[in-house]
């Protein structure tokens, strides 16, 4: 068990070294179990993140810290309870409140990193975007193409008419 | 280039919006966002569709586009797990309720039959759906005959929820009820309705009872022509199970006072147990 206070370093995939109080980086179960496997003095060199960006990985860094004190993800057993709400706590929320590729970001280094409460977070940040809105009008919140053909989109609209009423 | 959110996150997110405070309707919409979305959100709008009086005729439609056999047949009906029929009225009929069945069992996993509108072409298909786990035909009000029910059941391998229809046929026999073939994993059965009664008397006469074997728990409710003698024979035939642990006994009128009294020791295995006050001695 490291101490509470020991420090590791990792390396965004534009190049930078970031600090991070070891605790803080362990919510991130791929950094966890990379640790674990790693004997005690190479955790003195920095962990590439290969797949994050500078501010994106510090975006991550700070809602990791917010949270290090959270009882860790249990591994299967909570895939149901976690489903149940729909609520985020109000420090998430305003935590969220970003630019929609920076929303994109954080959700994919979450997946990435292995950081399931983040993921969670990030998803029902999404899906309370989408709630009442047209397929246009996500598309704009999102920045997402419309890949359909005319004749496509008007297939699936018929097809599928009996879900549009309320 | 905005960043691309691959299929399994977009299978979390949507995962939320299947939630009670969302609309089907959002599903609806995440499906004509793009490709990938469509891919992912016509499975999740499809698992288990909110069918109504308004929307039945076209949800019809989709999935029974025509009786014509030329017409090639939709494969979004082996998406839908649940088809809850529960809010129609008198939408349906027999036939359709028979090919909606038929169209869906590659994956039905549950079905809620409408009050009205089942057939022994339902039955029939019902048959087929492999993969069912619950079946509830509480809401039907046309008689069934248990030798049709009886029939239907008996290939489905996976049953573990079964709902009795209110009204059991007047002409089924003692022979019926004593050769019904109850499935093998059937855990949980609900029993309401006024004729169910009858039927219950014939099980329980058999030597031994006709009972499910594997029963864990037994919900009885709303039968006005349950008698105490009945019930207690029924409960000292599932007590004896060691499966048998949840039961709940509401709305029988004819049930007298002080049949329950001693219930703890007709059903040992019990951990649940719901009873109204009135089958209770002071």
């Amino acid at each position: 068990m490291a101490a509470p206070e020991s420090t590791i370093m990792l390396t965004s995939s534009d190049g930078t070294d970031i600090s991070v109080e070891r605790q803080v980086a362990e919510r991130s179960i791929l950094i966890k179990n990379l640790l674990a496997d790693l004997p005690g003095e190479a955790t003195t060199e920095a962990i590439p993140i290969p797949n994050v960006n500078e501010p994106v990985l510090r975006k991550v860094i700070e809602w990791c810290d917010h949270h290090k004190k959270d009882p860790p993800a249990s591994a299967e057993d909570d895939s149901d309870s976690r489903k149940k709400s729909t609520d985020i706590d109000e420090w998430d929320q305003k935590f969220m409140q970003v630019d929609q590729e920076m929303l994109f970001e954080i959700i994919l280094a979450a997946n990435y990193l292995d950081i399931k409460a983040l993921l969670d977070v990030g998803c029902k940040t999404v899906a309370n975007m989408i709630k009442g809105k047209s397929p246009d009008e996500i598309r704009k919140t999102f920045n997402i193409q419309n890949d359909f053909t005319p004749e496509e989109e008007d297939q699936i609209r018929r097809e599928n008419e009996w879900a549009e009423d309320r | 280039m905005p960043p691309f959110l691959p299929p399994e996150i977009l299978t979390e997110i949507l995962s939320y919006i299947t939630d009670k405070a969302y609309s089907q309707r959002d599903l609806y919409s995440c499906c004509l966002i793009s490709k990938s979305w469509y891919y992912v959100a016509v499975w999740e709008l499809y698992k288990r569709p909110q069918i109504r009086s308004s929307n039945f005729q076209l949800f019809v439609r989709t999935l029974c586009p025509s009786l014509n056999v030329h017409v090639k047949r939709s494969t979004l009906s082996d998406l839908v797990r649940v088809l809850d029929m529960s809010a129609l009225g008198h939408d349906s009929s027999k036939s359709t309720t028979g090919r909606l069945l038929s169209r869906t069992k590659a994956g039905l996993v549950e079905f809620v039959a409408p009050q009205t509108s089942l057939g022994v072409n339902s039955f029939a298909a019902l048959s087929r759906c492999d993969r069912l786990t619950k079946l509830d035909l509480s809401l039907v009000s046309e008689s069934i005959r248990m030798s049709d029910l009886d029939h239907a059941l008996q290939r489905l391998a996976h049953l573990t929820h079964l709902s009795f229809p209110r009204s059991a046929n007047q002409f089924d026999t003692a022979q019926d009820a004593w050769n019904f073939h109850w499935p093998k994993t059937l855990t949980t059965l609900y029993l309401s309705g006024g004729a169910t009664a009858t039927f219950l008397d014939h099980i329980v006469r058999k030597v031994p009872p006709n009972i499910p074997m594997a029963l864990e728990t037994l919900h009885i409710s709303h039968n006005p022509s349950l008698r105490s003698a009945v019930l207690r024979s029924l409960l000292f035939a599932v007590g004896a199970l060691p499966t048998f642990t949840n039961l709940s006994v509401h709305h029988v009128p004819h049930v007298d006072r002080g049949t329950m009294d001693d219930i703890i020791f007709v059903c040992p295995h019990l951990t649940s147990l719901s009873l109204t006050a009135d089958f209770l001695t002071d």
